[in-house]
């Protein structure tokens, strides 16, 4: 009887293990730009789009495995866990404060985080941050900061994602058109 | 079969139509009246009544268009301007009315041209909930449906209604 408790208990602690590594894993990737939703309050235009995984894979299969452009996208956030957008547009300049910039950039520089260099954006110039997670030489995560001063964007993609495909997916679920490109580069298409 | 039983077959007919088009509450309902409810008292304004909307339904029940298994619907108009405080946390409000199943998928909110629009989503075992507000500076739309995201993905590759393909070129 005792062995038979025990045996539960291992079991259970197990488990319980295998789900608590499974919620990590699972948030791995995401940054919490909740911080930011004090702004909805000041801008003028808001837009805040939270797609989860399920909510992603739903996405997927209303798009057509027929139509080129569409097959592209579903390809690519099949492979997506996660898509977090926030974008704030302000009607004067410096609405935000730096110290939330300097949080979500906080957040960016550990736990496998790397700034991505030689990444810019037309749309924005210079005030674009790229930033990937690697795991297993493998891109798990992608995070763009575009701030200017009149706007805040946040985008937030967990899952597997290659930046050069990153195009592909602006203008749509919320993203805003970057148009991000390498600087080595004369376009990423 | 006399005019009279003809007539009275069809009466019946109608009449079980309505009945089970009316009473049948789903869940959900309750948010939805309270979002109504909300709308109402924040903002004034009457609530549109749309004719043949319950008849409407119990089509959709019966022939689950897209996919689309239910739906409930509710429009405002001649709503006044709101409270700026008020105004700003209406979609807290809504948030706070919902229960923590629904997920909200997309949040747009301008200040400019004084528009709100929420979509919340909730799994319903395989089918999909999907809680609509768009609210404008005289006029607000709710929608409550129920469908089921494969019957709809289906449709969507080849869109038809009633046999009728809308799509312009596949």
């Amino acid at each position: 009887m005792r062995a038979s408790r025990k045996l539960a208990s291992y079991l259970a602690a197990l488990l319980l293990g295998h789900l608590a590594l499974t919620a990590a894993y699972a948030q791995r990737g995401r940054i919490n730009i909740d911080r930011l939703n004090k702004y909805e309050s000041t801008a003028v235009e808001t837009v805040d789009v939270t797609l989860d995984g399920s909510m992603l894979q739903l996405a997927a299969s209303f798009l057509s495995d027929k139509k080129p452009e569409e097959q592209k996208i579903k390809a690519l956030i099949k492979s997506l866990r996660g898509l977090y957008v926030k974008a704030f547009e302000f009607d004067q300049s410096n609405a935000y404060s730096n110290s939330d910039l300097e949080d979500l950039r906080h957040q960016l520089t550990s736990d496998g985080w790397n700034k991505l260099v030689g990444v810019r954006s037309r749309r924005h110039g210079d005030n674009v941050d790229v930033y990937i997670l690697m795991e297993n030489d493998q891109i798990d995560g992608l995070a763009v900061i575009a701030a200017d001063p009149t706007e805040l964007t946040v985008v937030n993609i967990v899952g597997s994602i290659d930046i050069d495909k990153l195009r592909e997916i602006e203008g749509q679920f919320g993203i805003p058109k970057l148009e991000l490109i390498r600087s080595d580069a004369t376009d990423m298409e | 079969m006399s005019p009279l039983y003809q007539r009275t077959f069809c009466l019946l007919i109608l009449a079980t139509a309505f009945t089970l088009a009316g009473p049948v509450v789903f869940a959900g309902d309750d948010e939805f009246d309270a979002i109504a409810n909300h709308i109402m008292a924040t903002y004034g304004g009457k609530r549109v009544r749309i004719p043949f909307l319950g008849l409407a339904n119990f089509a959709v029940k019966i022939i689950r268009p897209a996919g689309v298994k239910n739906f409930k619907l509710a429009t405002f108009e001649q709503l006044s301007t709101p409270d700026p405080d008020l105004d700003n946390r209406f979609g807290d409000a809504v948030r706070q009315v919902l229960s923590k199943d629904w997920r909200p998928l997309v949040r747009v909110r301008s200040r400019r041209s004084n528009e709100h629009t929420l979509i919340y989503a909730r799994e319903a075992g395989k089918d999909l909930k999907l809680m609509i507000v768009t609210l404008e500076p005289r006029e607000a739309t709710l929608i409550r449906v129920k469908l089921d995201p494969r019957t709809l993905a289906k449709w969507m590759e080849n869109p038809k209604i009633m046999g009728i393909p809308i799509a312009a070129n596949k």
